[in-house]
């Protein structure tokens, strides 16, 4: 399948009701998540895990996703009105979007981050549909050797982008590998670390320690931080659309910003807040009137705004093409493919059209309803940011218990939530990344079988592992992406001899 | 408790979970395997168990080195977070016992208060409305079933 047909194929399933509304009702969550600060995209996405239960697997993924780049297009909102992020990819966006704001533009600054979003949305989904085939061609090449390697590399580029310490997300890679050894052994069935409890013996269910360690971890922490929250201005409908010189300032940082914003996507890390930085940057070296950045330069919104979604449409390509999870919030889209049974990495695309070309094309039409939603509506998500705290918080906290029984009608789900919600809090205290030890809990099934797999395969050989072409040259990019660090800090360390020995 | 004592504890029980992985996976059905080629259901376990255990000892190693743990990663008052998840508990316990009503009530009103909503009227009236919309949502719209209340039966 060609990436057109895929589009057409993916459009079909896209389109279907049921796709419609979850796609409908992701972007919405997703803008409300973005506008309002203190929920993050991520720990939305786990919240709403159980609730994909019932869909279909490209349902769900569509449904998610949309939470992802709907946050994206909802935190502009409150950093323009507000000065607040809603989205730490839009902190930027707060310094031209609030000058904006002040001097009456603020629906001008508004419409310009929904078109930016949109075009940037628009150039990624293409991007996608075109680059991530061919990279999944070598998915008939991919054997239990090959799924190891991905593995490994997968956990490793995750631990070395969330800006946590090699030695801290070891700890979590080995606490998510060593949950997901509890319950039965997938080759032989023999049953570890349950205690006698039959519970236990199906092993850990991944979504009660998802929403614990986000949704629970995510409250306990708002429990000391209380939000102040602040009045946003106010946005007439008749100053929505930008003047005949705002459009014309706005429409090439929003080309270059989404261009830039895509190619920053397929890198990993904090890639969309780089993205908008970088952008931003860039915007001021273009233009005539640098002096009027930071005092409500409209190219200072439209370039970071356009690039912040571009990076968040880039970054699906690694995850549904390859598997790797360049970002937090792909992990957690990683861990929804696992959840539903789905085959990650090269073979989605064999295995499950429906779901790699659904997901993508349902981006378009999530775009689209983005822009409808975000125009015309824009008065009640600022209403949004006048609910309070208490408010939201306390339904949080249901939505969390309530969510976690509905998964198995389980009381130790919820004893599992609780207790992965304190850990999480905890963990998150001592600026260790819960992301890191979810993701090796997803994966660490995959992991053994693999590896087990791998081992039967080789008769115990592991160097046949780093012989095969596409198995090694992952194992070898995954011992660059460990060593890369001190590979970087090499420089200095030879000036600092070479100034000692002088 | 300082951010110090707190880091070399928790590294420290990261110590002792793979120190303890490490000693019950040869101990398991099958143990480790014969050899390379036909591996038990104890290796996983003991390959990810010495992951843990070198890995938190290298921490625990790195905080009794590093005297100068920075203050902010120290626990803020523990009060709020300590009554948050009491009320989570309780609403465990209570929902097989005395089942949905009781224990979503009283944990809206916990959350409401430790989150600051004025006035104890506004709170148990705003508690009973979320209560009874969020079991319709629930129960009725998305056919979840809750436990039926043993105490009342």
């Amino acid at each position: 399948m060609n990436a057109l047909e895929g589009l057409s194929f993916g459009f079909s399933i896209a389109l279907q009701g049921q796709n419609l509304l979850a796609c409908f009702a992701g972007v919405l969550i997703g803008t409300v998540v973005g506008v309002l600060p203190g929920i993050g995209p991520i720990g939305a996405m786990a919240l709403l895990l159980p609730v994909t239960y019932s869909m279909t697997p490209a349902g769900a993924l569509i449904m998610l996703a949309g939470i992802y780049y709907g946050s994206m297009y909802g935190g502009s909102t409150t950093s323009i009105l507000l000065k607040v992020p809603g989205e730490v990819s839009s902190v930027i966006t707060t310094i031209d979007g609030y000058e904006m704001a002040r001097k009456g533009r603020a629906g001008a600054a508004l419409f310009v981050a929904a078109i930016g979003s949109f075009v940037a949305g628009s150039i990624g989904i293409l991007g996608l549909a075109f680059l991530a085939p061919v990279l999944a061609s070598s998915a008939l090449r991919f054997g239990p050797p090959e799924f190891f390697a991905l593995c490994i590399l997968g956990l490793l580029v995750l631990s070395r982008i969330t800006g946590s310490s090699l030695v801290r997300a070891a700890v979590m890679v080995a606490l998510g590998l060593g949950l997901s050894t509890v319950g039965m052994e997938p080759m032989s069935g023999v049953s570890r670390f349950t205690f006698g409890s039959l519970e236990l013996a199906q092993g850990l269910e991944l979504v009660p320690i998802a929403i614990g360690l986000f949704g629970i971890a995510e409250l306990l922490s708002s429990a000391h931080d209380k939000l102040n929250a602040e009045k946003p201005l106010k946005v007439k409908m008749k100053e929505l659309l930008p003047t005949r010189l705002e459009w014309n300032r706005a429409q090439w940082p929003i080309v270059r910003g989404s261009v830039l914003g895509f190619l920053f996507g397929l890198i990993p890390g904090p890639t969309a807040i780089i993205a908008t930085f970088s952008s931003y940057a860039l915007e001021k070296k273009l233009s005539k009137h640098p002096e009027e950045f930071g005092h409500g330069a409209i190219e200072g919104v439209a370039g970071p705004e356009s690039a912040n979604n571009g990076a968040a449409q880039g970054a699906f390509i690694p995850l549904l093409a390859l598997g790797i999870p360049f970002a937090p919030a792909s992990a957690m889209l990683l861990t929804a493919l696992l959840i539903h049974g789905a085959k990650t990495g090269p073979m989605l695309m064999v295995e499950s059209p429906e779901i790699f070309w659904g997901v993508t094309s349902s981006m378009y039409v999530g775009n689209i309803m983005l822009l409808l939603l975000n125009l015309p509506m824009i008065g009640v998500f600022v209403a949004l940011l006048r609910l309070p705290m208490y408010f939201i918080s306390s339904l949080v906290a249901l939505l969390c218990v309530v969510g976690t029984y509905a998964i198995s009608n389980s009381i130790l789900d919820l004893w599992v939530l609780l207790a992965s919600g304190v850990a999480g809090y905890i963990l998150r205290q001592l600026k260790f990344e819960p992301v890191i030890l979810l993701m090796a809990l997803a994966l660490g099934p995959i992991l053994e079988r693999s590896l087990l797999q791998s081992l039967y395969l080789t008769q115990g050989n592991l160097e046949e592992i780093m012989a095969r072409p596409i198995s090694g040259t992952m194992l070898t990019m995954a011992i660059v992406v460990l060593i890369y660090p001190l590979l970087r800090q090499l420089p200095i360390y030879i000036s600092k001899l070479r100034s000692l020995q002088s | 408790m300082t951010a110090r004592t707190s880091s070399v504890l928790c590294a420290l029980f990261f110590v002792l979970l793979g120190g303890g992985q490490m000693y019950l996976a040869p101990r398991l059905a099958g143990g480790l395997g014969l050899n390379a080629a036909e591996p038990g259901p104890g290796l996983f376990p003991m390959m990810t168990g010495a992951l843990m255990f070198f890995s938190a000892a290298a921490l625990l190693i790195q905080m009794l080195k590093n005297s100068q743990i920075e203050e902010s990663a120290a626990y803020h008052s523990p009060r709020d977070i300590i009554f948050l998840v009491l009320a989570i508990a309780l609403y465990i316990f209570l929902l097989p016992r005395a089942g949905f009503f009781i224990a979503a009530f009283l944990l809206l009103l916990g959350a409401l208060t430790i989150f600051d909503m004025p006035s104890i009227w506004r709170r148990m009236v705003t508690a009973v409305l979320v209560t009874f919309i969020s079991y319709g949502v629930f129960t009725l719209g998305l056919s979840v079933n809750m436990p039926n209340p043993t105490w009342f039966n």
